[in-house]
């Protein structure tokens, strides 16, 4: 069909390769990208147990880029990995960006299904129409650059893209992450576990076919109204020159950072001006990149540490980098107060290259110094996990350092304790401590979330409580009380109030709004930064033109949002098929009982809420508040009857 | 030495300000093609790995054009006279690559399809410069809004000239970008 590519499965246990079309039904159903992966991925656990262990040979990797992803709209080019995950043992997704979806698409695939288990180390090699499976016992061991470096010298050309998993995937750290195109991660859930768990070390793809376009002049035009869109954006020059990195100083005025593991919400001030999207760009901003294919933003980017910037700058002088996101800020400077661009930098560049998801480091790391801080952890336990002692007060990146190291090459017992992911490293160590850890700990669901302070966001804490894959922020990729949109918050409830911060008002239909309409971005295989976030200015019939000219699909705008609310009600039903039910909706203790001591939202705490907000999202959703299960009505309303049966014969859903 | 008269514009990039985005190829292979190929485009951005960075290989029509020179046939090159941009005239072409090897700056490429890739300024609105997202010049010292500028222009001789001026005196320039390489490799310096 046009505009669309077929799917491409492997089995690496018996080694068998075979491509099917996507059905037109399918397309119409779910789009396309994260839709169409999630679909695959729940037939794939109808013929298996959905209850397996996710390292088995049974777990399944699946990667697929939606329609208007790698053809030029304007959006970029997102690849979303599906699998069940790891880290938090339910439904797990992560998406990148990168060219490797892109080389992937122009090969004529948008998924790839992966399954089985290689007997030996591999690759896979997909160039157009050929596609192989290649031994890759010399590239285990290496790192993500050293792989892709290796590959391209190995299959003799440069015009390659590749995918690919460091030490921390073939050492089975559970948030290992997958690495595109050498710096784009596909960082939550642990997709390079279980990559390394299939023995698989790396997908190379390059893709000379192109694709179909059904109406060229349509889709000009589809790109002139997207461009109009970008224009009339109050923040796009911000956006432009930033990317994530801006929200640093936003957050700090909002009192969203979380300081010393969420001590505080405020970073001091003169530690702050270290780690600022303005110092970033006034000191060692380098060039400023797309992260892939057709983005009219550009907000990626590397930096050139010159060596007199900063107190560590001498020791990296002369060093490139990638740009850190918000995320990795969060997670690496602000978490465990590292006020030190270019070793937060440092950190991140070491992360990339282990393949590691960089949220779950900066929790352990948050949690290692805050027990440090209170004494329950002392150098005689380092000493005697490391064999060498080691201090970890707040702010000693070289600490930070030596626990990457550990974690990613599981030589020692510190990075054994921390390979299952913070929350199980903060009950172990309450068994070793015999005291109690847990609450200490900011997790959600099994695993880190978003590092970041949430108390006074109650929309966000309730996207992070019901998320389906682990606490997660960009399933409900919500913005109204965070961003104080008073536009969209008209838009949809017809009430201000839902914008207001530190108001609870409509803060869990609002959540529920949020993740129903998430997923269409992610169907699309386009960024969800600034397109999810202003529904306003990029409204879904900006997209329904795009698809129209692409693949000549007729998509109206209801049917548009039913197909992403479909993908919702999916990864749900999936995880309702686990027995997940409304009591594993929660956040950490940290966030439930203790209250923000200081700032904006001083006083602030989940438990005062959250129940409440819960029964409204629930009650939004067309679900059933008291198990939290799907409803019969609601699952036959968007045409999920099939599913429905599936659940309703393991008593998953209530009429 | 001066500009020859129909050189109204002339089509230039600035490698500093390409951000590898390829809007600039998926959208020329859809306007020449109808389809999106980057294989398939008159112009190709080529990844610098040293720096971290993108260069746009552009054809410059030049004049005179060493790939008109060293063209066998007489009138299977020919110059728009509305645009100045060098053209290939399909009915006298005869494929003797002529053209791409003399090509100083490897500008003219064979397709997947073994057809010759070679830009012809879209008849004077080139598709690539029209959708090369802007850049900002961000200036520590200059008050919002900072100036835009995209890295693909078609513009007047003495406008590109201006920029170019600008450019210096902002220090933007602080590490030459390499071009594509094939040039020198012929024994070809630009």
């Amino acid at each position: 069909m046009t505009g669309y590519g077929s799917i491409l499965r492997i089995d690496l246990t018996t080694e068998k390769i075979s491509t099917e079309p996507i059905p037109v039904e399918l397309c119409k159903r779910f789009i396309g990208g994260a839709g169409i992966n999630t679909w695959l991925f729940w037939e794939h656990f109808l013929k298996v147990d959905p209850k397996i262990d996710p390292l088995s040979p049974d777990n399944v990797l699946i990667a697929g880029v939606g329609p208007l992803g790698a053809t030029g709209y304007g959006g970029g080019t997102k690849m979303k990995w599906t699998f069940k995950s790891p880290t938090y043992n339910t439904f797990g997704d992560s998406i990148c960006g990168g060219h490797f979806g892109a080389q992937l698409r122009w090969a004529g695939y948008d998924h790839i299904v992966i399954t089985g288990k290689a007997a030996k180390p591999v690759y896979i090699w997909i160039d157009d129409d050929k596609v192989e499976i290649r031994d890759a016992s010399r590239l285990w061991g290496h790192d993500v650059d050293e792989t892709d470096n290796l590959i391209k010298t190995s299959l003799g050309t440069k015009e390659l893209e590749t995918a690919a998993i460091g030490q921390a995937g073939e050492n089975l750290v559970t948030y290992a992450s997958i690495i595109a195109s050498r710096h784009r991660v596909a960082g939550r859930s642990g997709s390079g576990c279980v990559m390394g768990s299939k023995n698989l070390k790396a997908i190379a793809a390059r893709g000379t076919k192109g694709l179909d376009v059904s109406d060229p002049k349509g889709f000009f035009a589809a790109i002139t109204a997207l461009i109009a869109s970008v224009n009339s954006m109050a923040e796009r020059d911000i956006i432009k020159l930033y990317g994530t990195l801006r929200l640093t100083s936003y957050l700090q005025r909002t009192g969203g950072n979380a300081w010393r593991n969420c001590q505080s919400v405020q970073v001091p001030q003169e530690s702050f001006n270290m780690i600022s999207h303005r110092w970033y760009l006034e000191n060692i901003a380098d060039t400023s990149l797309s992260c892939s294919p057709g983005c009219l933003l550009s907000c990626a980017g590397t930096y050139k540490v010159k060596g007199d910037e900063s107190p560590s700058a001498s020791k990296f002088a002369g060093k490139r980098g990638y740009k850190p996101e918000y995320l990795a800020m969060a997670s690496l400077a602000i978490t465990p107060d590292i006020h030190d661009f270019p070793a937060v930098g440092y950190l991140n560049d070491k992360l990339r290259k282990y393949g590691m998801d960089c949220a779950e480091i900066g929790a352990c790391c948050g949690l290692l110094m805050e027990l440090w801080q209170r004494g329950i952890i002392t150098e005689a336990d380092t000493k005697e996990w490391l064999g060498e002692p080691l201090s970890l007060e707040w702010g000693n990146y070289e600490s930070a350092a030596r626990l990457i190291d550990s974690i990613a090459l599981q030589k020692d017992r510190l990075g054994n304790i921390f390979k299952a992911g913070v929350y199980k490293a903060a009950q172990r160590l309450e068994e070793l401590k015999s005291t109690s850890i847990l609450k200490y700990a900011v997790y959600g669901k099994g695993g880190a979330p978003f590092t970041e302070e949430i108390r006074h966001f109650p929309s966000w804490a309730t996207n992070m409580a019901v998320s389906s894959r682990g606490g997660d922020h960009l399933k409900g990729f919500g913005t109204l009380d965070r961003w104080g949109r008073r536009d969209i918050a008209e838009h949809y409830f017809g009430n201000q109030k839902a914008a207001a911060p530190l108001d609870i008002t409509l803060k869990g239909a609002s959540s529920a709004v949020a993740e129903n309409y998430t997923p269409l971005i992610n169907c699309l295989g386009v960024c969800l930064f600034v397109v999810d976030v202003d529904p306003i200015n990029f409204p879904p019939k900006n997209f329904a033109l795009a698809l129209k000219a692409t693949t000549g699909l007729d998509f109206t705008v209801p049917e548009l949002l039913a197909a992403a609310e479909r993908v919702a009600n999916l990864e749900k039903a999936f995880n309702t098929r686990l027995g997940l039910r409304r009591q594993d909706d929660k956040i950490c203790e940290r966030w439930m009982k203790e209250p923000e001591v200081q700032g904006y939202g001083k006083g602030w705490k989940a438990e005062d809420y959250l129940d409440k907000l819960l029964d409204e999202y629930y009650e939004y959703h067309g679900w059933d508040k008291t198990t939290g299960l799907q409803t019969r009505k609601k699952l036959d309303e968007l045409g999920m009857q099939d599913v429905a049966g599936v659940l309703d014969r393991e008593g998953g859903v209530v009429a | 030495m001066t500009i020859p008269a129909n050189r109204v514009k002339i089509f230039r990039a600035e490698p500093e300000l390409c951000t590898g985005c390829g809007m600039c190829e998926l959208l020329c292979s859809l306007n020449k093609t109808g389809r999106i190929n980057i294989y398939e485009a008159r112009l190709r951005i080529t990844p610098v790995e040293k720096t971290d960075s993108f260069s746009p290989t552009i054809c410059r029509h030049c004049q005179p054009a060493p790939c008109q020179k060293a063209c066998p046939v007489p009138e299977a090159m020919t110059q728009d006279p509305k645009t100045g941009a060098i053209i290939i005239n399909e009915k006298e072409f005869i494929h003797c690559l002529a053209c791409a090897e003399a090509c100083p700056f490897a500008a003219i490429q064979v397709g997947p399809h073994k057809e010759l890739l070679k830009c012809d300024l879209c008849g004077g609105d080139p598709t690539c410069v029209k959708y090369c997202p802007p850049r900002v010049m961000y200036s520590k010292d200059k008050p919002y809004p900072w100036p835009q500028r995209s890295c693909l222009q078609y513009v007047a001789p003495h406008e590109a000239m201006a920029t170019k001026r600008q450019a210096v005196v902002e220090n933007r320039h602080p590490e030459p970008v390499e071009g594509r390489s094939l040039a020198e490799e012929k024994g070809v310096r630009s």
